[in-house]
């Protein structure tokens, strides 16, 4: 055989057997999407099972109408959201008809601004209804697009319209709408969202089964979860936020290297030391507090041990070096020149620091805190051991209450048969929990990743 | 004196630093060091009143040190200490106690790369002026207008004000940045090397509007293009290795140096 | 000159100074508050079993049942595993002196079932019963209406366990015996020459890492003599080996002293480079540079001295580690052993799983993937399963691994169910370290391997997982150190809250007893107990376990640290 040919037979590309190094690498990645059906199938399965026993006594969803409740909060959050829709309409396809309004009302102060914007939370505080709060929210986004839209009339500039912020509002208006003119919420799904009572074992004679005594109102353990977990971000966010601004802006590299170790030590504490830190020592701390507030005639019941105060002060200590580390992350990654450039004006470091660093650093500070938010909402051991076991809602946060993750915990530590009522209920809250938290996650990971890809 | 230094015969800084017209900015013996190693050697420089000093010399050779000394820049990093003494009239600017922020305030400065805040065009050039006075909306209007017309700029912005600052291009980035310097009215603007990210075109427009600004402000101006230092300076400083080599009037040094030294870089033997 | 801008309103310069001086104090305590809080956690945790010297006084147990006086408790060796009695019965006399002086005697006899009870109830006209019978495990209660002292004296039967000087101690407080939660002995494991052999080690390391040129110099003198170093060490090494009886900790003894050897004879040698070279040798930052690999050298020495600090001068024999849990009744004398070796294994079953299969998905979704749907979608399930709370990992694993039926493997509520459980929750934390530690490697080094013709499987597996491994290693014992303070899943998986036995790892598939534990499901189940004594015992374990995890986090931190100053020097 001539040589040459030879050699190319010899290098001859050989056909790839179908193990190859690329392919078995593929399929360990298949695994992530394996592991995402098997959770979303076991929760869905078995809460879907829990679903249609109980639709089977009592329907899907039942409700009544009730006309005179657009007399009531709802129906006021109803207009103020139809307000927010027509305000909308108006900037995206009737611009030109922004000129009519006056600059006072389209460019106001920035303390009235401020005061505006703050409404929401006196509303919130004031009338204890969170809708409204929502809607007003909804109306004042408006009102600042058309700011935005009133200060870029005299530009050229083309903006198409977006539509996705008409539908937004057009839907939730509908939604608050529906709900102002229905109450008395019952079947599977009206009982398990719209009910504020948690008797899953109800006093009935046989527990496994479905009785009527029983009562799934999942709201009872969301309430207490919200309360504990903002309750954490209240205390993680200022805190961790000054603690990264500290040491991004002003620490000097010595301290630096004490602190960040810290940190991580304290993020690398399991949870359920913390609980049983809070379980010790914030508990009869918090008690003290509250025997006050009692005797001052504050709450209306004595405080107990467990409470959702103790859990939220111990859930925002194990959170706050997440919001602390992911922060610093956020401000050490804008560069350097934005601050000397902010200095080179004149600038003192606390002005360089909140009107320039926190405002370029702005979205990765927002996806620390909400993946701090999602990891609160998630966390069990602590709160198991800190917030207690009994399923009531109440607003007085030193009462014992239970968090969705608490309730799980605690119903599966007994040994709960397969199949029974009881073990189909902590895949429904499993699941309502799966979702809030994922779409928490995904919020906090586009903003971050929208922020790394500014820099 | 001089010191032989990796083959080289360096010079000391030199003292011959004669000036026409009004000083207005006196650095003096400055000795600098980066934690253990010294970057700056005795180094000696006037600066006239509204002229274009020039700084060139070869990478690492200490002159943006120099330029971020004069409006103490370098205090932000932790290991560097300087000797020697910075004046601007009867103000010392190395003092321990100087007021950093009104220092910054008649000393401005544009960086590199251009850093445009993230913020709007108008807030950018507002931001200055909002830290150090409370302006009515209309002044602040007709401050922002009239810096951005002098950073020859306004003519491309004037549709776009509440657009970021970051949306422009490089060129009109380091323009507004400009802009947002002397909407303050600093009496010297320091550049440090304004135009190295720049394309051409970008480069000569910037390089006429320091033929502009140099009417109303000091400029001191770090450059690597010697043909820049020779188109826009009035005096130009050669430094090496840390030491002013020397320091004379824009055509002195390009035509006939004094140093060797000198007229070897300048005409590109080394460096 | 008047310039424009001066003619405006000017801002008040005092007010900006203060703001300056107001928010960078008020930032600072911020940061203060963090670290305060750190503090108080270790303070509020150390306090109850260190600071105080807890040592086994049970409190009165009218503090936690009001009804009752006493509490009688005993371990039950009287019962054996079918539950049928062995020893004898408990024969109690209560005596007291209401004015009329009163004996009486109790025979209690336990039985194997459970749950059955009767309380003792006394008052002026004597005992309510001279005959009970009850339960194992099961508590039942001396009531007394009496208001005097009853003294309970054992006449017979079986010694309370707690009590360790072998009295039958029963009195006023049943077990009064002190009993240590942490240093019972106090007596240390290793041998004197282990610790020196360790102290020998940190010497070495303090002297290739800060200069000491008195040191130094005095170590010149053995300049030539190398040869006798290197042996003299394997001595050592031969003698801690024979004193240690090869325990782990005289493994490690020896080591520790190969390693000194080997430090002193590169010192040695650096030292006589460098005087053959005229200069002085004492002068630290030249030797440094002299000494040969001193950076691994380091790495390695101070891995070593890390892991053997639990092994030789921290392994005092401490019953809190080394026995089991012990009965549900006797706080002082239980252990962590069952809980550690739960601990231990599944890590390990979860470290096999998850190890392989997300090093793999890394390696693929950074080096192998196009930007599919596929791998996008891939890539974002893995950014968000990071996030999902671990108790939902646990239902998963319920239902998966533990149930049988459905798709469920029928594990049992055992360690291997839970292994796997772990694995699947670490599986995104591991995927998403490795792919960082991927990500940096640089372009250059895959291209210039591309250039002299690798195909693509050899320059991942010859260039760019070598120049990864320190990463993916480090993002590993993070997941790893993630998982072991996890109690959540577990709790759902079903880890049991008393196990009196060392686990079995594969009892999930060969059958056999699937009871386990780890150490957070001990503290939690230990923190849920009313009695004082239990919160104690949970402190030590919580102790316990923050130690563990210090120590896994610095070994990270130090082959973070090293291969990061080789990669960039």
């Amino acid at each position: 055989m001539d040589p040459m040919e030879r050699l190319e037979k010899k290098y001859e590309p050989k056909k790839t057997p179908f193990f190859n190094a690329r392919n078995i690498l593929f399929f360990t990645s298949l695994s992530v999407i394996l592991i995402t059906l098997g959770i979303i199938q076991t929760l869905l399965f078995e809460a879907m099972s829990f679903f249609s026993q109980v639709a089977d006594a009592r329907g899907w969803f039942t409700f009544e109408v009730d006309a005179t409740g657009l007399s009531s909060l709802g129906g006021v959050s109803f207009v103020l959201l139809l307000l927010a829709l027509a305000g909308e309409y108006i900037i995206q396809f009737k611009r030109d008809q922004l000129e009519r309004a006056s600059k006072d009302l389209m460019l106001p102060r920035k303390s009235i601004t401020t005061l505006v914007l703050l409404s929401p939370v006196f509303v919130c505080l004031g009338t204890g209804s969170f809708l409204l709060a929502l809607s007003l929210m909804g109306l004042i986004f408006v009102w600042r697009r058309a700011g935005k839209a009133y200060l870029l009339l005299s530009g050229k500039s083309e903006t198409t319209p977006d539509r996705s912020v008409l539908y937004f509002l057009g839907i939730s208006s509908l939604a608050v709408l529906f709900f102002s003119i229905t109450n008395n919420y019952g079947g599977a799904f009206g009982e398990f969202f719209f009910k504020t009572q948690w008797t899953p074992t109800g006093a009935c004679a046989d527990r496994r089964a479905l009785c009527e005594n029983m009562s799934f109102g999942v709201n009872s353990l969301l309430l207490t979860t919200l309360q504990v977990a903002f309750g954490a971000l209240f205390i993680a966010v200022p805190l961790g936020v000054g603690c990264a601004i500290y040491l991004s802006e002003y620490a000097s590299p010595r301290l630096v290297a004490v602190v960040k170790p810290t940190l991580e030590l304290l993020a690398g504490v399991p949870s359920v030391v913390y609980g049983f830190f809070a379980f010790i020592y914030i508990g009869p701390l918090v008690v003290e507090v509250g025997e006050y507030a009692f005797a001052q005639g504050w709450i209306d019941a004595p405080p107990n041990v467990l409470n959702p105060i103790n859990g939220a002060i111990v859930v925002g200590v194990m959170i706050l070096p997440l919001v602390a580390s992911m922060s610093e992350d956020a401000l050490r990654a804008v560069p350097n020149e934005l601050r000397e450039g902010s200095l080179a004006l004149g600038a003192t470091k606390i002005e360089t620091t909140f009107n320039v660093m926190i405002q370029a650093s702005l979205s990765g500070i927002i996806a620390s805190i909400i993946l701090a938010l999602s990891r609160a909402v998630g966390e069990t051991m602590a709160v198991t051991l800190a917030v207690g076991t009994v399923a009531v809602y109440t607003s007085n946060m030193f009462l014992p209450a239970q968090t969705m993750t608490a309730y799980i915990a605690q119903r599966v530590g007994g040994d709960l048969p397969f199949g029974e009522i009881g073990y189909l209920t902590i895949f429904a809250v499993g699941l309502y929990l799966f979702v809030i938290t994922l779409c928490l996650n995904l919020l906090g990971n586009k903003v971050l990743s929208a922020y790394r890809e500014a820099y | 004196m001089s010191e032989v230094i990796g083959g080289e015969l360096v010079p000391d800084s030199t003292r011959d630093l004669d000036i026409d017209g009004e000083l207005d900015l006196m650095v003096e013996d400055l000795d600098l060091w980066y934690g253990s190693n010294q970057a700056l050697y005795g180094v000696s420089l006037p600066i006239a009143k509204n002229s274009v000093t020039a700084l060139i010399g070869p990478s690492g050779c200490g002159k943006s040190t120099l330029l971020r000394t004069i409006n103490r820049m370098n205090d932000l990093i932790p290991i560097c200490r300087y000797e020697g003494k910075i004046t601007k009239g009867d103000l010392v600017i190395t003092n321990k106690g100087a007021d950093l922020v009104n220092l910054r305030k008649s000393i401005g400065m544009v960086f590199q790369r251009p850093n445009p805040f993230p913020k709007s065009i108008y807030e950018n050039v507002a931001y200055g002026v909002r830290l150090h006075h409370q302006p009515k909306r209309e002044e602040l209007d007709a401050i922002v207008e009239k810096s951005l017309k002098r950073a020859a700029i306004w003519k491309e912005v004037t549709d776009r004000l509440h657009d970021l600052g970051t949306s422009l291009s490089g060129g009109q980035q380091q323009r507004l940045c400009i802009a947002r310097t002397i909407a303050i009215e600093p009496d010297v603007i320091l550049m440090d090397e304004p135009c190295s990210a720049l394309d051409p075109i970008a480069t000569a427009a910037i390089e006429e509007l320091i033929l502009e600004l140099k009417k109303d402000f000091t400029v001191v101006i770090v450059t690597h293009s010697m043909s820049q230092a020779a188109r826009v300076s009035d005096y130009t400083g050669f430094m090496y290795l840390g030491r002013m080599v020397e320091f004379n009037k824009t055509e002195k040094i390009f035509s006939e140096p004094d140093q060797e030294l000198t007229r070897r870089y300048i005409t590109g033997r080394f460096g | 000159m008047k310039k424009d801008i001066d003619l405006l309103k000017k801002r008040n310069r005092a007010r900006r100074d203060l703001m300056e001086r107001a928010g960078s104090t008020g930032l600072a305590l911020t940061g203060l508050i963090g670290m305060l809080f750190l503090t108080v956690l270790v303070w509020q945790i150390a306090k109850p079993t260190f600071i105080d010297g807890e040592s086994g006084q049970i409190e009165p147990a009218s503090e936690f049942i009001p009804e009752s006086d006493y509490i009688l408790k005993w371990d039950h060796p009287t019962v054996d595993e079918n539950g049928d009695l062995i020893g004898e019965a408990v024969v109690l006399e209560l005596s007291w002196n209401d004015g009329s002086p009163q004996t009486h005697e109790i025979t209690i006899t336990v039985t194997g079932e459970r749950g059955l009870k009767e309380d003792i109830i006394v008052d002026s006209n004597g005992v309510s019963t001279n005959e009970v019978v009850v339960g194992k495990k099961t508590k039942f209660y001396l009531l007394s209406s009496l208001n005097v002292p009853v003294t309970v004296e054992q006449l017979s039967g079986p010694v309370p366990a707690a009590d360790p000087t072998g009295k039958p101690a029963v009195g006023a407080f049943v077990i009064s015996g002190e009993v240590d939660v942490l240093v019972a002995d106090g007596s240390l494991v290793a041998t004197p020459l282990e610790i020196v052999a360790w102290v020998a080690l940190l010497g070495a390391i303090l002297l290739i890492s800060v200069p000491m040129p008195t040191m130094l110099g005095r170590l010149e003198r053995l300049g030539g003599k190398e040869r006798a170093v290197k042996y003299g060490s394997y001595l050592l090494a031969a003698a801690t080996l024979a004193l240690g009886a090869f325990t782990l900790d005289a493994w490690l003894g020896g080591l520790c002293w190969v390693m000194v050897g080997v430090i002193t004879v590169r010192l040695l040698e650096g030292l006589t480079r460098l005087r053959k070279q005229g200069r002085d040798p004492t002068q630290f930052e030249r030797l440094k540079h002299t000494i040969t690999n001193r950076e691994g050298l380091l790495m390695w020495a101070r891995m070593l001295f890390a892991f053997s600090m639990l092994f030789i001068p921290l392994a005092i024999d401490i019953p809190f580690l080394t026995e089991r849990y012990q009965d549900i009744f006797i706080p002082y004398a239980s252990g962590i052993r069952s809980a550690f070796f739960g601990t231990v294994w599944v890590m390990t079953i979860a470290m096999l799983v998850s190890m392989p299969v997300s090093i793999g998905a890394a390696i693929y979704l950074e080096e192998y993937a196009k930007a599919t749907r596929t791998t996008k979608l891939i890539q974002a399930l893995v950014t968000n399963l990071a996030g999902v709370p671990s108790i939902v990992f646990g239902m998963f694993g319920l239902a998966i691994f533990v149930k049988q039926g459905g798709i469920g493997l029928g594990l049992g509520p055992s360690i291997l169910a839970a292994g796997l459980t772990m694995g699947v929750m670490a599986m995104p934390i591991i995927v998403l370290a490795s792919q960082e530690a991927l990500r940096s490697v640089p372009r250059s080094l895959r291209e210039s391997a591309y250039g002299v013709g690798c195909t693509q499987w050899q320059v991942t597996r010859d260039h760019v997982l070598p120049s990864a491994m320190p990463g993916i290693m480090t993002g590993s014992i993070l997941a790893m150190s993630r998982i072991m303070g996890e109690a959540a899943p577990l709790v759902v998986v079903g880890a049991a809250a008393l196990v009196l036995f060392d686990p079995e790892p594969l009892a999930g598939l060969t059958g056999g007893n699937l009871n386990f534990t780890v150490i957070p499901i001990q503290i939690y189940f230990w923190t849920s107990e009313p009695e004082h004594a239990w919160h104690s015992m949970a402190a030590a374990a919580s102790i316990t376990l923050i130690l563990l995890l210090a120590a896994m986090n610095s070994v990270a931190i130090i082959l973070r640290e090293h291969f990061r100053r080789r990669l960039n020097p």
